[in-house]
């Protein structure tokens, strides 16, 4: 096995390099229970999968698809979204969760979450349309225009009228706010909330939840440094990681509010740079991949039980990133799966649940609620 | 050790006996209809009584009772609670009428009784839940069964004659009970896998039952058997014993513990199976029942007769699982041909239910084929998934499941290298 995979240690894995970090990689929400907290990754060789724990040691393990299907088992939903990342150039989890949702529209991950699928596909040309038409009401009101003034084509006459007042081609200034639309439709505005504010809003609930939890658990199992107890130390963890990503992400967040509320600059910051005016979304995008199958991971856990059980799980999908730490105490590291002796039945349901969750991500794609 | 005398035989008892002898014969739906009955007495009393008779269909109907806080304080010990009349002063288990005697001294005052009886607030359902709201009450009661002394007027004639148990029988079985309260966290919170944790907490326990005598020995080791895979914690309770030089009563505590068990694996193979197919909560009972035979069939130096006895139930145990298995595949996934498994709707939501179902069910099969699989008798089981996958890659014309749902079933019954070989040639 040696010859064919490369194992690289946590501890060697986020070391800061004077080119930056290493790469993470992507979550990718597959649904084998045996692929939970795999991650994904693409530069110039085929895409690169790290695995954590494979064989219940610290660490990560980096390994084509071929040996990952092998070693892992996927769900028949997994192979063809593995199919169809390794026809993409580039990895982001922009682009993951875009052929993720493709996947599960076809019905891989059953027919629930086909539905949300469906729903999300429906609703992003809508979104976008009215965060473009936000920004246009924002430009004629700096302008001091007013919509009902203008001819009677309200799709293009507002933004002809702009490009007017600023010296611009129509077609370019239509062009930039498409652009602009694209980039930041996965945030979307505070009174028109997508994807990220949600996700953004489900982990400031689930965070209450979490830390009783792990009072709790400190209560029952004493906080004794003899005697740890290993999933009351990881859900101290993870909750301290959620606390800490929600403050980031508001804080980006608070920057891209800034940045949508002053279109003009963002226009001329757009043409200039596209990447660059966009970068916020993208870190933001960075920095909450993985928390939406945490969260929703825990709150589809009707029991103490079921919660418990999925403790050292969850630490995979957004904390089990490489740690800093190199994977000391208190990090994330449990039983690999296919040793806990749960046997295949328990696999067989834990897909099942992966399903759910997976619908319920989904779902963020269009939930207003 | 003498048996204690039976319950005298008051009219009131007379007439419930009279009325239980009737619920023996009723249907399911009679015995859920008097069970909700009794569940909403404010004090249950004999009408309790009338239930003995028909606990073990109640196990098979799962009706969801209310959880008062006396069902909580005796849930740890729900494993080896048994009815008085099959109860025998050698047996590893506590007879049920030590219920009215434990709650006249933990609960002295009408007030106490009432809150017995009252209903425990939270998620009863839930394992992990359960012991967090049990365990401030088990600590409770066991520390008030270990400072309160048995009042005299226990010894009369009289009232071991209406209780059914001498002080000499019952001194011994509330000692169990305070033992398996004090452990009961310990127990319920127990690691699965052969580990180091798993070590710890069983050496705790054993240590706490071998400090309590033979039966709180015996009975503690009931426990752990029902509790843990025998494979894992039969060496190391071995190991423990050959450690603390224990013998005698204590040898022969594991022997009767491992007979009762598998005297209670027995009881429930032979259970008459519902007619329904296979639902979600009868594939896991009959998976931990693989589990636990197959736990047995793996120890080695055991006494022959045990082996020989494992080796029965488990062709027993085979048996009946296949034939429940095969019933319930052929009932709706895999019908006679010519019988479609989608209905001919046009409603997306009912098209939608029906996918859901075929999925759910194929899913119970497939874990109980892998639990057969584990016993050793896969063989019969695979041909009737590849049966079944091999229907759903070719379905009959007048079948209208579309592909991609066919494709997770086939994953389900052969495997995802299967279903991806279905998918459709590139354009």
């Amino acid at each position: 096995m040696s010859s064919i995979l490369t194992r690289s240690w946590a501890a060697d894995v986020p070391a800061p390099r004077p080119d930056g970090p290493a790469d993470p990689g992507v979550l990718v929400p597959f649904t084998a229970p045996q692929l939970s907290g795999v991650r994904a990754r693409r530069h110039d060789a085929p895409v690169e999968y790290l695995l954590p724990n494979l064989a219940g040691g610290r660490g990560t393990y980096v390994a084509p698809w071929p040996m990952v299907a092998e070693l892992t088992g996927p769900s028949l939903h997994d192979i063809v979204l593995a199919q169809r990342l390794a026809a993409q150039p580039l990895l982001s989890p922009a682009i993951v969760r875009e052929q993720a949702r493709l996947v599960a529209l076809e019905g891989y991950a059953g027919r629930a979450a086909a539905l949300e699928a469906a729903r999300g596909r429906d609703s992003i040309a809508a979104d976008a349309a009215t965060l473009r038409g936000g920004l246009v009401s924002v430009l004629l009101h700096r302008a001091g225009l007013d919509r009902r003034g203008l001819p009677a084509d309200p799709q293009t006459a507002p933004v002809r009228e702009i490009a007017r007042l600023i010296g611009w081609e129509p077609s370019q200034l239509d062009g930039v706010l498409g652009g602009i639309a694209d980039a930041f439709l996965s945030v979307g505005t505070a009174s028109a909330p997508r994807r990220m504010r949600r996700l953004l809003r489900l982990m400031t609930e689930v965070l209450p939840s979490m830390e009783e939890e792990q009072a709790r658990l400190s209560h029952d199992h004493g906080t004794d440094a003899a005697r740890p107890h290993l999933p009351s130390q990881l859900l101290r963890r993870l909750a301290s990681d959620l606390a800490q990503a929600i403050a980031q992400a508001n804080s980006f967040l608070s920057g891209i509010d800034r940045t949508l509320a002053d279109p003009g600059m963002l226009i001329d910051f757009f043409r200039t740079d596209a990447i660059a005016a966009a970068a916020p979304v993208a870190a933001m995008d960075n920095l909450l991949d993985g928390w939406d199958r945490v969260c929703l991971s825990w709150q589809h856990a009707g029991t103490v039980s079921e919660r418990h059980a999925l403790i050292p799980i969850m630490g995979l999908y957004a904390g089990g990133r490489p740690q800093p730490d190199g994977g000391g105490k208190g990090s994330y590291a449990p039983p690999p799966f296919l040793d806990t002796g749960q046997g295949g039945a328990a696999l067989i349901s834990m897909r099942s649940r992966n399903e759910h969750v997976r619908a319920r991500e989904l779902a963020l794609d269009h939930d207003p609620s | 050790m003498t048996p204690p005398d039976r319950p005298r035989s008051t009219p009131a008892a007379i007439h419930v006996r009279g009325l239980s002898q009737e619920l023996r014969h009723a249907s399911d739906n009679k015995i859920l209809q008097v069970t909700r009955m009794v569940d909403m007495l404010p004090e249950r009393g004999p009408a309790d009584l009338l239930l003995e008779p028909v606990r073990a269909r109640l196990a098979m109907l799962r009706p969801v009772r209310p959880m008062t806080r006396l069902r909580l304080l005796l849930t740890p010990a729900d494993p080896v609670l048994v009815p008085a009349k099959s109860w025998h002063p050698d047996a590893l288990t506590l007879p049920r009428s030590i219920i009215a005697p434990l709650v006249s001294l933990i609960a002295p005052t009408p007030e106490d009784v009432r809150g017995l009886n009252g209903q425990v607030p939270g998620d009863v359902s839930d394992g992990a839940a359960l012991t967090r709201l049990g365990a401030p009450l088990w600590a409770d009661t066991a520390r008030r069964l270990t400072e309160r002394d048995l009042p005299a007027a226990w010894s009369s004639r009289e009232w071991q004659a209406q209780h059914g148990l001498t002080v000499t029988v019952l001194a011994p079985l509330l000692r169990a009970l305070r033992l398996l309260l004090e452990q009961a966290v310990t127990l319920r919170q127990m690691p699965t896998l052969s580990d180091a944790p798993l070590e710890a907490s069983l050496a705790e326990v054993l240590a706490a039952g071998s400090a309590a005598g033979p039966l709180g020995w015996g009975v503690m080791l009931a426990m752990v058997l029902g509790t843990c895979r025998a494979e894992l914690v039969m060496p190391i309770m071995q190991r423990f014993m050959r450690d603390q030089r224990l013998a005698g009563p204590y040898a022969a505590g594991l022997e009767k513990a491992a007979k009762e068990m598998l005297d209670r694996i027995e009881d429930r193979i032979d259970a008459i199976l519902p007619e329904a197919p296979l639902d979600a909560a009868l594939a896991s009972e009959r998976i931990a029942l693989a589990e636990k035979v197959g736990g047995f069939n793996r120890l080695d130096q055991r006494p022959p007769e045990e082996q020989r006895r494992t080796s029965r139930l488990r062709l027993k145990l085979i048996e009946t699982n296949h034939a429940l298995f095969e019933r319930s595949l052929r009932a709706r996934l895999l019908p006679p041909v010519g019988t479609a498994v989608m209905p001919a709707t046009g409603d997306p939501g009912a098209r939608d239910e029906t996918v859901h179902t075929l999925e759910a069910e194929a899913q119970h099969l497939r874990g109980l084929a892998i639990a057969a699989k584990r016993l050793g008798d896969g063989e019969r089981y695979e041909r009737l998934l590849q049966e079944a996958a091999a229907r759903y890659a070719a379905p009959p014309r007048a079948e209208s499941l579309p592909l991609v749902d066919r494709m997770r079933l086939v994953e389900l019954f052969a495997g995802p290298e299967a279903a991806w070989a279905m998918r459709p040639p590139a354009p």
